[in-house]
């Protein structure tokens, strides 16, 4: 049994599960054609089969011709939730602190995570892509990139 | 929601006595358009919908009408209802307008739509249109009676295609089946676009639209005008007849206007009145009607606001008759 | 014949110093737009109408379909050189693009599709040149059930034909499916999984979605390594395309470019459905089909060269119908309403002068993209020279940019991020992540056009196995989903079969 993947096989059934659920309460049929429901129980009859398939495959792992899935070492796990880690904070600031501060923040924490010690580069490059970025797609194509407190500045 | 107008009342007081005592503070607040004005049309590029917003912009790029430009963005889907709903999202951004059309009013007598009157501030009524039955070379028809004996031998077997399946066309086809007691078979489509597609390759028998949509192709032998539903024949189709000349009372006005998000500063609502009566006072426009076939009618602010709920009554009214509301 | 003094009349046209100053200026932001994520062809005209508008009607859509076109050579280079599909007609270059460039061979890629992209956009010119009114016919053909029949074939083939195995290409198919469904109706407008959140009304988008598993996926796969990716280090002979690469292309560009052009001929189909279909032939034709997603170079050549032959595609139902096949062209159309020219048949006669200029100018916009695209290839693929640590973070602000850019919203901000992390894991259990975008890209118009169908048929399913065109598509889809099947059981080859 290759309980990742046994898992996932799983995971596609409850997927499928819900949504046949979930679809229950749109009509199938309506005036005699097929209505809002039909679609979404179609795709969840999909998912549960497909699923169960894999499942299988799964608990009988001689099925799965592969070898072990390669997840990353401790100092990449890390890694990976700091970047993920960044991005979070990053979505829950940026609306109050606005695009070019927590730009600049996010590129210095995470270059600094990375391995980055040289303080010309830890102001620099923040400060360069946040502006450059801003330049590119507020300035010249116009997308209304949200200001936060630097809103003063217009 | 309900006590909105109240509070609008309240707020513009106290930003009145604000303006007595902090003028500086007022003066800013009073600048408007401070970004560019975001026109959302709730339907797929290309369609009415879609060419009334480029020609607004038109008419204000060229006339230079306001400080700020004007950027359009489709929000397509569901009869409109997306767009508008996401318009009445914004709350209190006299910074994002949309257009609107009857599908609006019939969004709220469905009560498909999750928002209410009250969530928008009507700003003006800018053209008045009407629609247009077409039938495809195909399918054989080359009046409205041919349609209706069809329909009647054979009731579902006349394919009919129209924008959307909440709007002015599909109950426009709901009207004439109940009028006419035929079954016809509505097939929503998401543009005008993808209408005529259909229509031109033969996929429906008749496609319902506003005349400016079909028209092109009426002249160019593709399609047959079948009948117009308006009160008198359509100025460009002096030949196609209107559907009470066929013998039945089947009448739809659409009108095409512009609306905001409910919670508008007043010197916000009056910039925007006042922008888009120069709009419909421009030759541009004029210009724009004449070649679509359509009519300038220029309602402002509250005006707009009593046609809109006028359109709504008499929409529940007949939706009532037919029974499906 | 006189379209050779049609034609050359249209160079005239064309050559006038103002004319090539516009097709100019349209290829390179079309370039530079089809390179950003988010801010697509769309967002890209609308900007640029203004500037239309103080032109004469030829210039201004010479200008706008400059754009378009220009558009397709942009979305390859951010997709070969960061895994970020600019525009859904991208996604299948990030599959062996963006491997080849993990390989050090990003020079070679983007060599490739600019070449397959001349290629196959002036094969698409010379088709619009000589047959655009028959063409348009056939396109007509294609009602909703040939479109439903269509887009199965898209899913199909990329579901079972691209992963490693059969079984998790359907589930992320039907999962991209089942997210497609999110949002109001497209048919009647009842709330569909929405908990009455109204951003969701809108549905989700496909960006987000695209981004957040491609691109954002690759960041996470990309700083995951405990060393320095030297590999990104590509030498000056690296980036030289070889012979044989060209030998490999040459096939895949042609039948990358008859797929683009036929798809991109049908309304709404189009440049995304024709690159799936293309990287999907290419890998059944292939000796080596399992190198697919290693870094073939045929993956690269055949999509990139069917989304630029669909451009030209795209023209013919526009100009000689009034039919816009998407939103660009849409916008096309509604600029030309504002000049007065009636896109039709009539166009062609009535104004003649318009149609072959900018059929002319789209012949020079070619050849000025091929000589860009080749000449800017060392600066683009300097971009990799560019630390790792500096380079991941960037991408990621870069994807984020051009997610918010779209709908200006903090909800597909959080679910670019969540899904990036379901395509990290995804491509860790050998999930393929392309058979997910293309069902929700493509969710939407399926369900209209079969609920479209059952409506025309009243809910008789022979509509899908009575009409020529769609019985046919339909027959190749089942042949695909039964394949293996037969395989199996017919050839008795027993359970390997069922893998790949």
């Amino acid at each position: 049994m290759n309980k990742a993947e046994t898992f996932a096989g799983a995971l596609v059934v409850a997927i499928g599960v819900a949504i046949l659920f979930g679809s229950m309460k749109f009509p199938y049929l309506l005036d005699g054609v097929p209505g809002p429901g039909f679609l979404p129980r179609w795709i969840a009859i999909g998912l549960i089969g497909i699923g169960l398939v894999l499942t299988a495959q799964g608990i009988r792992a001689r099925l799965v011709q592969q070898g072990a899935i390669p997840w990353p070492s401790a100092g990449g796990w890390a890694r990976v939730g700091l970047m993920l880690g960044a991005l979070a904070v990053s979505l829950v600031l940026l609306e109050w602190l606005g695009f070019l501060l927590t730009t600049t923040l996010f590129m210095a924490v995470v270059v600094f995570g990375l391995g980055v010690r040289s303080w010309r580069m830890l102001v620099s490059i923040p400060l360069l892509a946040a502006i450059g970025l801003y330049v590119v797609f507020a300035v010249w194509l116009r997308v209304p990139l949200p200001k936060g407190i630097l809103s003063f500045l217009e | 929601m309900k006590n909105s107008p109240a509070l609008a009342v309240g707020l513009t007081l106290a930003a009145a006595a604000m303006s007595i005592t902090a003028p500086t503070a007022a003066a800013q607040e009073r600048r408007f358009p401070t970004r560019p004005i975001e026109l959302i049309v709730p339907f797929a590029p290309g369609g009415g919908s879609g060419i009334t917003g480029e020609v607004i912009k038109k008419a204000i790029t060229d006339e230079k009408l306001s400080p700020q430009p004007l950027t359009i963005t489709y929000k397509p889907g569901a009869s409109g209802q997306v767009g508008w709903t996401y318009l009445a999202t914004r709350k209190g951004n006299a910074h994002t307008i949309a257009t609107a059309t009857a599908s609006f009013s019939y969004g709220f007598v469905q009560k498909k739509m999750q928002v209410t009157p009250d969530d928008f501030t009507p700003i003006a009524l800018m053209l008045v249109d009407s629609q247009l039955m077409a039938a495809s070379a195909q399918s054989g028809f080359k009046t409205m009676k041919e349609v209706i004996e069809a329909s009647k031998k054979n009731p579902g077997s006349v394919k009919v295609g129209g924008t959307g399946s909440s709007g002015s066309d599909a109950n426009l086809a709901a009207m004439i089946t109940s009028a006419v007691k035929i079954k016809l078979n509505y097939i929503p489509f998401k543009s005008g676009g993808e209408v005529n597609a259909a229509i031109l390759g033969g996929h429906v028998d008749v496609a319902l639209g506003n005349p400016n949509e079909l028209a092109g192709y009426v002249e160019s032998g593709k399609l047959v005008a079948l009948a117009v539903f308006s009160d008198g024949r359509v100025p460009g189709l002096k030949d196609v007849p209107t559907m009470k000349e066929v013998g039945y009372n089947v009448v739809s006005r659409s009108g095409r206007g512009i609306v905001a998000p409910a919670g508008l500063a007043k010197h916000e609502e009056q910039f925007l009145v006042e922008l888009m009566r120069k709009v419909a006072q421009s030759k541009a426009w004029a210009e724009y009607a004449g070649k679509n076939m359509m009519t300038v009618k220029f309602l402002g602010g509250a005006d707009y606001g009593k046609y809109l709920a006028d359109e709504r009554a008499q929409l529940t009214e007949v939706l009532k008759a037919m029974g499906k509301l | 014949m006189d379209f050779v003094s049609n034609l050359s009349m249209g160079f005239s046209i064309a050559f006038t110093p103002i004319n090539l100053v516009v097709v100019t200026v349209g290829v390179v932001v079309g370039t530079l737009i089809g390179a950003l994520p988010g801010i697509g062809p769309v967002a890209g005209l609308s900007i640029l109408i203004p500037l239309a508008f103080g032109m004469d009607p030829t210039s201004a859509m010479i200008l706008m379909s400059g754009v378009y076109y220009g558009c397709m050579y942009g979305g390859t280079i951010t997709s070969v050189l960061m895994n970020v599909p600019g525009e859904s007609s991208s996604i299948m270059t990030c599959l062996d693009g963006n491997a080849m460039a993990r390989n050090g061979r990003a020079g070679p890629a983007l060599t490739i599709a600019a070449v397959g992209s001349f290629i196959a956009g002036t094969f698409s010119v010379v088709m619009l040149t000589l047959l655009a009114p028959p063409i348009a016919e056939y396109a007509l053909k294609f009602g909703p059930p040939e479109y439903f029949a269509l887009m199965l074939l898209g899913l199909s083939a990329i579901s079972g034909l691209t992963g490693e195995s059969r079984a998790k290409g359907y589930a992320m198919g039907f999962i991209g499916l089942a997210i497609a469904t999110i949002g109001l109706d497209p048919i009647d407008g009842t709330q569909r999984f929405t908990y009455g959140n109204l951003e969701l009304m809108d549905g989700i988008g496909f960006l987000p979605i695209a981004v957040g598993m491609f691109g954002l996926g690759a960041v996470l796969g990309m700083i995951e390594a405990p060393v320095e990716i030297q590999i990104m280090k590509t030498t000056l002979r690296e980036m030289i395309i070889t012979k044989k690469d060209l030998k490999d292309s040459a096939m895949p560009i042609v039948r990358g470019s008859l797929i683009g052009f036929v798809t991109g001929v049908l309304p709404g189909a189009g440049a995304t459905i024709s690159t799936f279909l293309a990287y999907a032939a290419e890998k059944q034709l292939s000796k080596t089909p399992e190198l697919f997603g290693t870094g073939m170079i045929e993956g690269v050549a055949g999509p990139e060269a069917a989304n630029n032959a669909s451009t030209g595609g795209a023209m013919i139902p526009l100009l000689t119908l009034g039919i816009p096949g998407s939103g660009t062209t849409a916008v096309m159309l509604g600029v030309l309403t504002l000049f007065n020219l009636q896109p039709g048949p009539l166009l062609f006669s009535k104004n003649p002068d318009f149609v072959w200029g900018l059929i002319a100018s789209m012949y020079i916009g070619n050849v000025m993209l091929l000589v860009l695209n080749i000449a800017f290839v060392p600066a683009f693929v300097a971009v990799l020279r560019v630390p790792y640590r500096v380079l991941a973070p960037l991408i990621a602000i870069f994807c984020l940019v051009g997610v918010y850019s779209v709908n200006y919203s903090v909800l597909d901000l959080w679910l670019m991020v969540g899904f990036g992390v379901v395509g990290y894991v995804a491509v860790k259990m050998s999930y393929p992540l392309a058979p997910l975008v293309l069902g929700l890209v493509l969710g939407g118009y399926m369900e209209v056009s079969l609920r479209q169908s059952l409506k025309m048929s009243q809910a008789d399913l022979s509509i899908f196995f009575t009409r020529p065109i769609a019985a046919a598509i339909m027959a190749v889809v089942i042949a695909i989903v039964l394949w293996p099947v037969l395989n199996r059981f017919v050839f008795k080859r027993g359970m390997k079969g069922l893998q790949t």
